[in-house]
């Protein structure tokens, strides 16, 4: 019997059968390719927006939040107060979101994403209960609820630039 | 598959994104093709892949020309499949590691087996045996690069990729055999 080294069968680029790629693959890439972009150039005034918040909220945490808690023992009524501002906020944000689109996988992925984000912050919170005085804690709490505004908001904003470019046909 | 066009390299480098959706649509094809061959749904090989172009469009300062774009880009999305693989836990115990001497280069099988034929029986490999079989054979990558990929030592590589083969030629000699009588 006739051999030969399979390795040269696999050199030769003869492969012409083709799989096709999900339907709107193309878009979905332009959305997170504008996303990344984006991204970047948000980022500096994000930074500097939650700086403010933060610097904020922790200077309020020191005057007004750590002394109620210090005197009766009761729960950051504060910052429940913030958090609550926040959680509407996200909330109207995530049904805005819905009435944007119906792409179920895209909806699919941004409600794990809260998700995470949320898990994340009750275990903050918790760590926060055992440790009331550190402000760090506060600070990624208050972070943790600006991001996940943030991350609605940007969503948005892209569907919002993919619809005004519908038929928007890239050329070099 | 290879661009010529340097121009357009240059251009992604300044994070053009017109430059970069032609580098996309001249590639997500036979990138799709890669990821499609390590994760077997659809909809995961296709975000792997997005997600490799983009790795790549934010690191294409460290693109060097003396290689092809394409084959960077490959390696990009074949680690990128592996990292999600690894997160399946994929392990690769070196503790049945053989201390494999012999430079195994005998890749010598009939002639009457296809192409075809190789590829079917690679997928009835076990997990681990296949993944180094296809990244040397098909990717054609040598164990260094398997090495780095799979984050094992090579001597596992090789190990393994030598199991693989054995396994490989009985798979494709029992269904010989049928073929023949």
């Amino acid at each position: 019997m006739m051999k030969h080294d399979i390795r040269k069968l696999f050199n030769e680029d003869d492969d012409m059968q083709i799989q096709s790629l999900p339907s709107n693959h193309r878009n979905e890439f332009l959305m997170k390719l504008k996303s990344r972009q984006n991204h970047k150039k948000q980022f500096f005034y994000v930074k500097i927006a939650a700086a403010l918040i933060i610097s904020a909220t922790v200077s309020f945490g020191v005057y007004h939040i750590l002394p109620i808690k210090n005197h009766n023992g009761n729960s950051l009524t504060h910052l429940d107060s913030i958090e609550k501002e926040y959680q509407n906020n996200i909330n109207t944000e995530w049904n805005n979101f819905l009435k944007v689109t119906n792409d179920s996988i895209l909806i699919k992925r941004y409600e794990q994403k809260l998700k995470e984000l949320e898990s994340d912050y009750s275990s903050l919170s918790h760590d926060l209960k055992s440790n009331p005085k550190n402000l760090l804690i506060i600070e990624d709490l208050i972070n943790n609820l600006q991001n996940r505004l943030q991350l609605l908001q940007d969503i948005q904003a892209h569907i919002q630039t993919l619809n005004n470019n519908d038929n928007y046909e890239i050329t070099l | 598959m290879h661009i010529q066009n340097e121009s357009l390299i240059k251009a992604c480098r300044q994070q053009n994104q017109l430059a970069q959706m032609q580098v996309y649509d001249l590639y997500a094809q036979s990138m799709f093709k890669v990821a499609l061959r390590y994760l077997k749904n659809d909809e995961d090989a296709k975000d792997i892949m997005q997600e490799g172009f983009l790795k790549a469009f934010q690191k294409i300062d460290q693109y060097k020309p003396d290689a092809s774009f394409g084959a960077w880009l490959k390696r990009i999305i074949i680690n990128q499949c592996f990292d999600t693989l690894k997160k399946k836990q994929l392990q690769f115990n070196d503790v049945d590691v053989e201390t494999l001497k012999i430079i195994d280069s005998n890749w010598e099988f009939d002639v009457c087996i296809s192409k075809e034929n190789i590829l079917e029986a690679i997928e009835n490999l076990s997990d681990k045996h296949k993944l180094v079989v296809k990244l040397y054979l098909i990717e054609g990558y040598d164990h260094e690069e398997i090495a780095e990929i799979l984050e094992i030592p090579a001597e596992t590589s090789r190990t393994h990729l030598h199991r693989g083969k054995l396994k490989l030629k009985e798979l494709l000699k029992s269904k010989y055999d049928e073929a023949r009588y």
